[in-house]
């Protein structure tokens, strides 16, 4: 199984989120303005700072050549991870409802959050057990997900509500408290906090983010069968 | 550009910091009055930010040479050996004074500068660190150090995020006399191979020099604003010299793309654009390498419309890097900039001249012996004389002895300079890059992995040395003491022997946290007979404090390493100033002198004690 990992102008945490990928399947960097997604199985739109966040995090990324491919990956029901301002590009590109505003607290926060599972039937959170928390730190100063009240309610109806901030511990004010979610059918996956960045204890103390990864090739392999 | 008729005079040479003596010396080292833009470089590069004027003498007295010493002074960082082929570059600077006027971008443009001059030298930044000091940010001139102090964190945060190198560490201090004067250093690491350094003295007659990264506009020109009032151009376009704004998108952009060129080995030579600018990247390159330099400032991407000569090379427009190329190499490196989307343009040659010469479509405008420029600057002594008075008041004792325990207990609490730092450093991605072990608060100090594992075993590394096993433990026995039966730390011991899979009988050596207290002690003995048994009267145990000292930052990582060495040679280090035996206290000491350790042939295993107050207690179980 193989996962492509975009890179922007700005990216930040694709090498990262390279790395991590690695641990469960293998994995390639793909060039923004390359078409080609080299046979992936996945792809993961990483975190950082695309085009310097000009405009509005993630308004432009959504427009680079490689996204139009991962927009038609999607779909045709490929597997999208995005992650933190993957997560923003993936609300511009239409690929997930809702959007990031800035933060409740009004300033950039770096810290370890926990994670309640909401939905773990899914390709993201297979390898989780319902109402498992994660501890994964987040990073970001747009990270608040908002989405209109009918929207809202068509996302519980249909299960999307991923992954919540649990004990009230969301620094940015997030609607209901939602750290991730994903689209109506399944497949494509957005959450603020940094999955990547908790897949060794030695750097950090936490692995549960591997899971999201591990999750991701379980569905891809399963697909398979 | 008009001839002689416009030459500046002694008034504009001192308006622009020059002495009178210095005007006289630059007068004779060009053969005449030098022009407009020959004034504005002398006056730049012989200022004591570029030319160290009253300091060097003093810095030179300093040891700069060592055996891990890679590159010393001199290069646009310093950088030093750490093993396994990898070297480590950093750099500190301050900018101190455009925080106080502006002290977001201050602060940010100040992060953005230290990481070029880090990746200058071929080393990828892998972190920043901050030092800061403000007044006090209560009283009179707290509205004032609460706008600094803000603006600096937001700033270093928004630089050293987005270009992302994470801030894993910092100090900040408030105190009344730093209202006046704040300082704002930072700090960057980067990480290099060895062969990929590069130094920035250029050489080979013939080759480019291009410039790339941003455009270069007004900015920063400050001093030669007298020199733009006296050069009336038509129209009334607007010649204000503009703030420095930092820009961490163009600077990812730029650190991606000079890492690839290097990677690619198409550079001769790389050097960043800092204070000074162009003025001061170019002469300092041609005086490394001793040789010349010729410019042609309008090949120089400009983001302004009729910038005069000398504006293009003073200006400190920022995310700029200028590099030396051979010729049959420049349409790759133009081709590389095209793919990161820096702005890259051929603005010069590398000459044998020995001078600086200037050129605008085709015409000369400047012309400077380098050497003049950069080496000839007047060095000069500090006179130093101790004031009368003390410059600053002592600090007002706000606690006395009439002061109650609650009352010293809230002021201690809410004292700025010991208050939890998190709503500061929890505004810094201390993580990206995925190497950092410790974060902030999570000990003394950041502790950063360089390579891993599965890399070092590719290139064959040595293993010196494998972590067995640990335990840990924590209490709360007392403030400053511990148990005196050493519960917590038989604990940990008993726990690292059996995280380790080991029996008392395996330990060939412990290095004992050992700080010489009666009270440590003690109790150590205690817990090592507690966990160890009738083994612990045949284990050396000795404290290499006893040689070293308590040391107040990392003791147990450096103690740990004492550990592997000891175990790696077979050496039991001594206990150095043992006098005599005190009663209870029977363990095999290693007194004053080091022995072999037996190990019956086998594996060297080795316990590594630190106790902390409080208590917490760890035990590492090392083998070698």
């Amino acid at each position: 199984m193989k996962f492509g990992v975009l890179q922007f102008p700005g990216s930040c945490d694709e090498v990262d989120a390279l790395q991590a990928a690695r641990r469960v399947a293998d994995a390639e960097l793909i060039w923004h303005g390359e078409r080609d997604l080299k046979g992936a199985d996945a792809i993961v739109v990483p975190g950082g700072f695309s085009y310097g966040d000009y405009l509005r995090a993630g308004a432009i990324a959504r427009f680079a050549p490689a996204m139009e491919s991962v927009i038609a990956f999607a779909r045709d029901g490929g597997l999208v991870l995005g992650i933190c301002n993957g997560f923003q590009v993936l609300c511009e590109a239409g690929l997930l409802p809702g959007a990031l505003l800035g933060n409740a607290n009004r300033r950039f926060t770096f810290r370890q959050v926990e994670l309640e599972v909401l939905n773990s039937g899914g390709s993201f959170t297979g390898a989780c057990a319902l109402g498992e928390r994660l501890s994964i730190p987040a990073k970001h100063a747009w990270g608040r997900y908002y989405a209109d009240t009918e929207t809202l309610a068509a996302m519980d109806r249909a299960g999307q509500f991923v992954l919540r901030y649990a004990g009230g511990e969301s620094f940015n004010g997030s609607v209901h408290d939602i750290a991730g979610v994903c689209n109506e059918r399944g497949n494509v996956f957005g959450l603020m906090p940094h999955p990547e960045h908790a897949v060794d204890e030695l750097v950090g103390g936490s692995a549960d983010g591997l899971k999201i990864f591990e999750s991701m090739r379980l569905a891809v392999e399963g697909a398979r069968v | 550009m008009a001839a002689a008729a416009t030459l500046p005079t002694l008034e504009d040479a001192l308006a622009l910091g020059l002495t009178a003596a210095e005007y006289e010396l630059v007068c004779e080292k060009q053969d005449g009055p030098p022009n407009v833009l020959e004034l504005a470089m002398y006056s730049l590069l012989w200022s004591e930010h570029c030319a160290y004027k009253h300091s060097k003498k003093l810095l030179r007295t300093l040891p700069t040479e060592g055996k891990h010493v890679v590159m010393g002074p001199g290069e646009n960082a310093g950088a030093v050996d750490v093993g396994g082929g990898l070297v480590c570059a950093f750099k500190v600077e301050s900018h101190n004074h455009p925080s106080a006027v502006e002290p977001f971008q201050g602060a940010a443009t100040g992060v953005g500068g230290i990481l070029r001059d880090v990746f200058a030298v071929g080393a990828r930044p892998i972190a920043v660190l901050d030092s800061l000091r403000f007044g006090e940010p209560a009283g009179e001139g707290a509205a004032r150090t609460r706008y600094l102090l803000d603006g600096a964190v937001s700033g270093i945060g928004h630089y050293g995020n987005s270009i992302g190198v994470p801030t894993i560490g910092g100090e900040v201090y408030f105190e009344g006399p730093y209202e006046q004067n704040c300082l704002v250093n930072a700090m960057a690491l980067g990480l290099a191979e060895r062969e990929r350094l590069v130094r920035s003295a250029a050489a080979g007659e013939g080759n480019v020099l291009v410039l790339f990264g941003a455009s270069t506009g007004r900015d920063g020109i400050g001093g030669a604003s007298v020199l733009a009032s006296a050069e009336l151009g038509d129209g009334g376009s607007d010649k204000r010299p503009t703030v420095q704004v930092g820009d961490p998108f163009e600077e990812k952009k730029l650190l991606e793309c000079s890492l690839e060129l290097l990677q690619r080995e198409l550079l001769v030579s790389l050097q960043d654009l800092g204070a000074a600018g162009l003025t001061s990247s170019a002469a300092e390159m041609a005086s490394k390498g001793e040789v010349g330099i010729e410019i042609d400032i309008a090949r120089v991407p400009l983001r302004e419309a009729d910038m005069e000569p000398f504006e293009v090379m003073v200006s400190e427009s920022q995310e700029r890097m200028l590099c030396v190329v051979e010729p049959d190499k420049l349409d790759a490196v133009l081709a590389l900039c095209e793919k990161w989307e820096v702005g890259g343009s051929a603005i010069g040659t590398v000459t044998s001249t020995g001078r600086v010469r200037v050129t605008q479509d085709g015409e000369l405008v400047g012309d400077m012996p380098v050497r003049a420029l950069v080496d000839d600057c007047p060095l000069y002594d500090l006179q130093p004389a101790k004031p009368s008075e003390p410059v600053y008041p002592p600090p007002v004792a706000t606690l006395g002895s009439a002061t109650t325990p609650s009352e010293t207990l809230l002021a201690l609490l809410s004292c700025p300079n010991i208050a939890s730092r998190r709503p500061l450093f929890e505004q810094y991605d201390a993580i990206v890059q995925s190497r950092t072990v410790r974060r902030p608060e999570q000990a003394d100090a950041a502790v950063l992995v360089l390579e891993d594992a599965e890399k070092a075993s590719a290139r064959g590394a040595r293993v010196l040395a494998t972590v067995r096993g640990f335990g840990a433990t924590s209490d709360a026995h007392h403030l400053t003491a511990p148990h005196p039966d050493g519960a917590g730390a038989t604990a940990a011991i008993t726990k690292a022997l059996r995280d380790s899979g080991l029996e008392p009988e395996d330990i060939d050596y412990i290095n004992a946290h050992g700080t010489s207290t009666p009270l440590n002690d003690r109790a150590e003995t205690k817990a090592i007979k507690a966990a160890l048994g009738d083994h612990a009267s045949r284990v050396p145990v000795s404290s290499t404090k006893s040689a070293i000292g308590h040391l107040l930052g990392a003791a147990g990582a450096v103690e740990a390493t004492a550990t592997i060495l000891a175990l790696r040679d077979r050496i039991a280090p001594p206990t150095l100033g043992w006098e005599e035996r005190e009663e209870g206290m029977d363990l095999d000491y290693v007194p004053n002198q080091a022995r072999p350790l037996d190990v019956n042939g086998g594996p060297a295993i080795g316990l590594s004690n630190a106790f902390g107050f409080g208590g917490h207690n760890v035990v590492l179980c090392l083998e070698a």
